[in-house]
């Protein structure tokens, strides 16, 4: 009886009742609506010990716990809805253990969908949203994928962030979707999770959105495109360089190099190769250079082998102790040693130093074995 | 040079010398002109540094700078507060260029390197994009808030060939090389147990949510973090108090104390094989660490626990130690060995400050100082003494443990793989989406 008083609006009552009849957990063993009520009760008591102890409790509580704390997280009382939001991420975790009954993540995620309503305070959508990304599946994707166009900005970027969270190809569909319909930042956004995400099924539309004349929306594009990795397209527009302030054009070479990275790892090592041989002639930036030689010399040494050695007479400090830690690193042959005894020929004192600094490495590997 | 290096020198010296020729001069040295080049500074010349947040922290590196003028000049500071900002640039005096955002900070070519001593929660974006920039990196601990950030910053540095310190600085003291040195040449026997101690996480947090005060670019201090309105209490250096942006004290001091544990048990490339966590959550307040807390780190081949407690057991030997609010004790099969702190303050005892290390024993790395070593390494190149994949596997544990504590249920970790081992909700809280299109 104690309890009951203080209780702050019958509504969170029916609230417990509705949820418990419609969480469809008949099939899962759930918490009754004696018990359902009598946490609630304890969630929003006075006393901090008191709601201390119904969070700990809260797991088992379940899906039916989640609307009527829904509730509460919004509601006036601050200490309760504290309470009442980490509660709730109890009970995600909870329903999230490896050996939860079937159907308890799913009923949990059924239920937080609930909580995304336009009634329940953005701070409730907000959460419910992120445990949605680590409870989430298929199922209430579609109910996610509607906030992706919520009047409030945050909350739909959290619509976002849910969705690229969830694995799965239904989450992956909604941003591919949300892709060609969002205007500004939202759908700026939308790229960087489908590059997070890496999946190849959103290259058609980042090919599309290439065509921008928007430019932040293509350099995105690109960005997003580099990380999946795609095959070369003859329909990826890239815009022209020296349109591009030096910032842009910076992200550009770190799309390229980002794309040549890629395509090494997936085996297209002459596409990787291309554009390390580009940067490595062109780029004006040692660090560009440097990850060029990196890359090259990941994916393809023999090949590289010459651009390293090249690298060795640069005038850029950085790139020159790049080459020297690849070479050193790798297996000296009787026909590298001759290709650096050659360079040595025509260099610099100091680039000398180093080809000497190399081939000591490997007579020393070579004494070791 | 070893007498094994001028050996083999000499011999491939004459092989060399009939291939090209006779008469050519070969010096040991690299000559200081080789370290200089268009747009990296020489042995002799300041560095140029660009601050990121110039709050709590940054201050300090800051009047680092300041007091250091022979070594580097703060040319260009950056922060999302404009009070701050104005503050930080009396500070520096002279007229250090002044952003609201970092980025046209990192577009500057006369930048060497950036210190960034921003919320935990940016550290993985910052360091990540300034390495796209091509500038080396001195970040705050710890490295991240989530085990994929960490690895995305291994990348980008690996990727872009940058120099990444991170701001554990007790694996700069001299008590720490001492205690290093100590366990490494095995005065305490084969460590089977480190026990590490720490006060309990502050509590509260209990004003209303506001609008953010006009000096404040609130949405750019979020940056990648999840939306949450803006409460006084949780910006700026209470950020530490809330487990998704500072992950309380386990992250915060915890990245000190766990830097110099991983670095005395020379286990940087390695994580443990299981994580347990418990606590209670605070009874009231926005801050929501566990005032108390332990977690237990079990690690395999070799055979060691941690434990993180707080408050932990206070050991006698730390009575008469500096900076005993906190640190660890090493517990080996034939000694132990006490490392109060863990960050500037880190201190130790008399007798790891008074052994010799003999002729033929390990002598770990010795750090000049950690702004000092990060600085030498922006020329040599090498990597410096916690470095980001050192500093992302101390923030790991870290992590782990939160995330343990969140979920309630031990962990089983592959320090491989860095997966969660037959939990998929575990996993999945190893990243985070980046607010807007803030992203790794």
């Amino acid at each position: 009886m104690i309890m009951r008083s203080n209780w702050k609006s019958v509504g969170v009552g029916v609230a417990v009742a509705v949820a418990w009849i419609g969480s469809g957990l008949v099939a899962v063993q759930a918490a009754s609506e004696a018990e359902v009520t009598d946490f609630l009760a304890r969630i929003q008591s006075d006393q901090g010990a008191t709601r201390v102890d119904a969070i700990i409790k809260a797991g088992p509580m379940g899906a039916a716990a989640v609307v009527p704390l829904g509730q509460v997280a919004g509601g006036d009382n601050r200490e309760a809805s504290i309470a009442a939001q980490r509660a709730l991420r109890n009970i995600a975790a909870y329903a999230g253990r490896p050996e939860a009954e079937a159907g308890q993540r799913k009923a949990v995620a059924e239920a937080l969908t609930r909580i995304l309503d336009q009634q329940y305070s953005k701070v409730t959508r907000c959460l419910a949203l992120d445990l949605l990304s680590i409870t989430g599946n298929d199922a209430v994707v579609p109910k996610i994928d509607a906030l992706l166009h919520d009047s409030d900005g945050d909350v739909a970027d959290e619509a976002r962030r849910s969705l690229e969270g969830i694995p799965g190809s239904a989450s992956l569909k909604a941003l591919i979707d949300g892709a060609g319909k969002a205007q500004g930042r939202l759908r700026l956004a939308i790229f960087t999770s489908l590059g997070q995400r890496a999946a190849p099924e959103a290259a058609e539309v980042l090919i599309a959105a290439t065509e921008s004349p928007d430019t932040e929306v293509v350099l995105e594009a690109l960005d997003a495109l580099a990380r999946i990795g795609i095959a070369k397209d003859d329909r990826v527009k890239m815009p022209s360089w020296d349109g591009l302030n030096e910032s842009q054009q910076a992200r550009m070479a770190n799309s390229w190099l980002r794309w040549a990275d890629q395509r090494a790892v997936k085996g297209a090592v002459e596409d990787a190769l291309e554009v390390y041989r580009m940067v490595f002639d062109n780029a004006q930036s040692e660090h560009l250079i440097c990850a060029a030689l990196i890359g090259a010399a990941k994916a393809a040494p023999e090949p590289a082998f010459e651009y390293v050695v090249r690298a060795l007479g640069r005038d850029e400090n950085t790139v020159r102790m790049v080459a020297v830690r690849i070479l050193e690193q790798s297996p000296g042959d009787d026909a590298k040693i001759g290709k650096l005894l050659d360079a040595y020929r025509n260099a610099k004192p100091d680039t000398r130093e180093l080809i000497i600094r190399v081939l000591n490495a490997w007579n020393s590997k070579k004494l070791a074995l | 040079m070893s007498n094994q290096d001028r050996f083999t020198r000499r011999v491939f010296l004459s092989r060399s010398v009939a291939a090209v020729g006779a008469g050519i001069a070969l010096p040991y040295v690299i000559p200081s002109w080789v370290l200089a080049a268009p747009g990296r500074p020489g042995a002799n010349e300041r560095l140029r540094i660009g601050h990121i947040g110039v709050g709590g922290m940054g201050s300090g590196h800051l009047n680092y700078v300041k007091t250091h003028p022979q070594l580097a000049q703060s040319v260009a500071l950056a922060d999302v507060d404009q009070n701050r900002l104005k503050k930080a640039a009396e500070l520096v005096g002279g007229s250090p260029r002044l952003y609201s955002d970092f980025r046209q900070l990192l577009e500057l070519k006369d930048v060497d390197a950036v210190i960034i001593a921003t919320p935990d929660h940016w550290h993985a974006v910052h360091t990540i994009m300034a390495c796209e920039a091509g500038k080396d990196v001195y970040c705050e601990k710890p490295a991240c808030c989530t085990i994929a950030e960490g690895r995305a910053m291994v990348n980008a540095a690996k990727r872009f060939d940058r120099i990444i310190q991170i701001g554990s600085q007790g694996r700069s003291t001299t008590a720490a090389y001492y205690a290093c040195c100590y366990l490494r040449n095995g005065r305490v026997g084969k460590v089977s147990k480190v026990a590490c101690w720490h006060y309990e996480n502050p509590t509260g947090a209990t004003n209303p949510d506001t609008a953010p005060p006009p000096e404040l670019d609130y949405d750019m201090w979020l940056g990648p973090l999840r939306w949450r309105p803006y409460n006084k209490d949780c910006v700026h250096g209470n950020f530490r108090w809330l487990l998704e942006s500072g992950g309380g004290q386990i992250r915060d001091r915890g990245a000190h104390v766990m830097s110099v544990a991983l670095y005395l048990m020379n286990s940087d490339h390695t994580g443990p094989a299981t994580i347990e966590a418990t606590g209670a959550p605070p009874e009231k307040g926005l801050y929501e660490c566990p005032p108390q807390m332990e977690v237990i780190y079990t690690f395999k081949n070799p055979d060691w626990v941690m434990y993180w407690s707080q408050p932990g057991q206070f050991p006698e030997e730390a009575k008469d130690l500096g900076n005993n609010k906190y640190g660890a004790k090493y517990w080996g099969d034939t000694g132990a060995l006490v490392v109060s702190g863990g960050d500037g303050g880190t201190d130790t005892e008399k007798k790891a400050k008074e052994y010799h290390v003999p002729i033929d024993g390990v002598r770990p790395y010795r750090s000049p100082g950690h702004h000092e070593d990060f600085f030498n390494c922006i020329r040599t190149r090498e990597q410096p003494i916690m470095n980001i994949e050192g500093a992302h596997r101390t923030a790991s544990l870290c992590i782990l443990g939160n995330v343990a504590w969140r979920l309630g249920r031990k962990l089983n970790w592959d320090p491989v793989a860095e997966k969660v081992i037959g939990d998929e909700q575990a996993n999945l809280m190893l990243y985070r989406p980046g607010r807007q299109t803030w992203h790794l």
